[in-house]
């Protein structure tokens, strides 16, 4: 049986997060098929949309080495 | 290519766990990440084969990374990598660290890691207790993360849930959404959550009787999350700092290896 943890979480409307994450929100991550998903096919979805991605290798330096 | 790279791992008999940000998405508790983060054991031997395995993939390394010594990985830094392949734009990047803060060994780690099958392969992942201790970061977009992984673990422990595993989640939520979510979802978890605080306790009651937060309530809540999260934040950045002035003391030394360099 599933429960509410996979149907509807609210964080995927987005309205809380910074505009790199807010660029990936993209379908099919604002639909619930994104909870619906096998965490196989959510790994494959993901980083498929990191292609998408217009600054990747700015996004993974600031995250590993933010600035002071 | 990733597939590859994760077979190289295998066959090289490297003792490695996925971590961070694809560890969150395959427990659904995040939508992206661009990088792949992985927990090495930290022996010697392990971290020849991790070597081997980086060589065979051919793998460069990346900025700001020490020697992989055993004697560096105790000291907590990061080792940073990057693969590249002809038919894709953007390199993978991979972020390997042997001693990571606020958990316990890896071979602890490694009993409680779970094993999911994907399109690269079986991937061996740390489990949702301690990535939510490696989520406990500086920076505060890792919260809300931290309370999907606590709403992902009661949805799997359920109905059978202990008193510790209650205590656990009580002690792990640090933001408004995903607490009304536990109480709408687990409302068990509102009798051990309503000891931990006044406040607490009567948002549990209102929940109870309304299904709803005033906004009065919901207000002093995410200040009131916000606070338990700042020392966990602090916490971190006091730890990183020995670590980066090693950094630094490593890079005026010229005892980084060079970037684009070949493992």
């Amino acid at each position: 049986m599933r429960s509410t943890w996979d149907r509807a979480p609210a964080f995927w409307q987005g309205a809380d997060r910074d505009p790199l994450e807010q660029q990936t929100m993209l379908s099919p991550f604002k639909e619930l098929e994104w909870v619906e998903l096998s965490p196989a096919e959510r790994l494959a979805r993901a980083w498929a949309l990191r292609k998408r991605l217009t600054n990747a290798v700015d996004a993974h330096d600031r995250k590993l080495f933010p600035a002071p | 290519m990733i597939a590859s790279f994760f077979r190289h791992l295998d066959e090289h008999g490297v003792r490695w766990l996925l971590v961070s940000g694809q560890a969150t998405i395959l427990y659904g508790a995040a939508t992206f990440s661009e990088d792949i983060d992985l927990w090495v054991e930290p022996s010697e031997a392990n971290l020849q084969r991790l070597l081997s395995a980086l060589g065979a993939s051919q793998a460069k390394y990346y900025k700001l990374t020490p020697p992989l010594t055993p004697e560096l990985a105790s000291r907590h830094h990061g080792f940073h990598f990057t693969i590249s392949d002809p038919n894709e734009s953007l390199p993978l990047f991979l972020d390997v660290m042997c001693c990571p803060p606020r958990v316990s060994s890896f071979t602890d780690a490694e009993h409680r890691a779970r094993v999911f099958e994907t399109d690269w392969g079986p991937l061996p992942t740390v489990g949702i207790v301690d990535l939510v201790e490696l989520k406990k970061t500086q920076r505060p977009r890792d919260y809300p993360i931290i309370g999907r992984l606590v709403l992902a673990y009661m949805s799997e422990v359920g109905a059978h849930s202990t008193e510790k595993d209650l205590a656990w989640v009580a002690d792990n939520i640090f933001s408004l959404s995903e607490f009304k979510q536990l109480l709408n979802e687990f409302p068990q978890v509102g009798s051990v959550l309503g000891v931990r605080d006044p406040l607490i306790a009567g948002a549990v009651v209102a929940w109870g009787a309304n299904g709803a937060l005033s906004p009065e309530l919901e207000d002093q809540l995410e200040d009131w999350f916000d606070a338990r999260s700042a020392p966990l934040r602090k916490a971190d950045r006091h730890f990183w700092r020995a670590v980066i002035d090693e950094l630094r003391e490593l890079r005026a030394g010229g005892q980084l290896m060079v970037q684009g360099t070949p493992v």
